[in-house]
């Protein structure tokens, strides 16, 4: 046991056989339940579960309370997303390294879907988590810059509601803002 | 339903600000909210902090009579200034609402206009071409603001 004392944070596994956890030391690799807008419980360690500042608060507000955290704004998928990104986020904590904790955020952006990202916005917002929100926007950013209004509109889920003369009184005025744009 | 129809203003607006001022413009014509978001001058001001290098915009009266331009400026430090630009006889005639930026060129037949920063001299220039061309003989007019020197310099 000693080699997993000195490594707690190494143990990710979400669930663990409940006749292990009485070998445990306090300390090690504690665990928080966290439950979902749709009724999943994710057991996190508890290293990663302060990294989203809602729920810190909510236990330093009643620090005995709950095994389980109600999260009643965060759906399960991108949920898992966030915590993915969280629990990368904690290795550079220990040991900072700006190059490559750059090229890990680009990493984890370049794999999501357009839906993946805009899912998790609202999320990261929720629980109050600035890092991902800086990357998740200038991800977004990063898509959309060389779009057309088409694409950005269905990137957004946006509905039209210009009638045909006002948006091409728009296009009209600022044309060369029209030009040299991506293919769709 | 997409999951980004739902997106909060705050949240739509805090990717808008990372954009440049080119597809901000295209984007004013997404939907109603976003327009009035783009063109507000709460954003405009942001926009400008965020970004210190694209410290000139132009505004403009939104769907209004008046294409009087005023110009606004963030520093360095945040600092911000607004002023209207002195009147010139061309300056009704420049047809540049919404936003613009720095070393950005809009062109509006038969008038073109470019800003710019002008890193020798430390200043800002708005230029003011118009075309005015007949038969095949050339004539073009140009007039340039500084803003340093606050005022229109009329060429030829």
């Amino acid at each position: 046991m000693s080699s997993s004392a000195e490594n707690p944070t190494l143990t990710t596994e979400i669930t663990k056989p409940s006749t292990e956890i009485a070998t445990e030391t306090a300390q090690s690799a504690k665990k928080i339940n966290l439950k979902t807008s749709d009724d999943q419980i994710f057991e996190v360690e508890e290293s990663v579960a302060m990294e989203f500042a809602t729920v810190k608060s909510f236990f330093e507000d009643a620090p005995s309370s709950t095994d389980t955290v109600p999260l009643p704004n965060v759906p399960a998928k991108p949920f898992s997303q966030v915590i993915e990104f969280c629990k990368e986020q904690i290795k550079f904590k220990a040991n900072p390294d700006e190059t490559e904790k750059k090229k890990s955020n680009s990493e984890f952006v370049k794999e999501k879907t357009n839906e993946d990202l805009v899912e998790m916005i609202p999320v990261a917002n929720y629980l109050e988590i600035k890092d991902l929100l800086d990357v998740l926007n200038q991800a977004v950013a990063d898509r959309i810059q060389n779009r057309s209004v088409e694409y950005v509109r269905s990137f957004f889920g946006i509905d039209n509601d210009f009638t045909s003369e006002e948006e091409a009184l728009l296009r009209e005025e600022h044309a060369w803002a029209f030009e040299d744009v991506d293919e769709d | 339903m997409p999951a980004g129809s739902c997106l909060p203003e705050d949240m739509i607006k805090e990717t808008l600000l990372r954009l440049p001022v080119q597809s901000l413009l295209r984007f004013q014509a997404v939907c109603k909210r976003w327009l009035a978001l783009i063109t507000s001058s709460n954003f405009i001001l942001t926009h400008c902090k965020h970004r210190p290098k694209h410290s000139i915009m132009l505004t403009n009266t939104w769907f209004g009579e008046n294409y009087g331009i005023s110009m606004l400026e963030a520093d360095a430090t945040g600092k911000l200034d607004h002023r209207n630009l002195p009147s010139s006889p061309m300056n009704n005639a420049v047809n540049c609402r919404g936003i613009g930026s720095s070393n950005a060129l809009g062109n509006y037949p038969p008038r073109t206009f470019g800003f710019g920063f002008v890193p020798e001299i430390n200043d800002y220039r708005l230029l003011i071409v118009d075309d005015a061309s007949l038969e095949g003989h050339l004539n073009l007019r140009a007039v340039v603001y500084t803003l340093i020197e606050h005022r229109f310099l009329e060429g030829s």
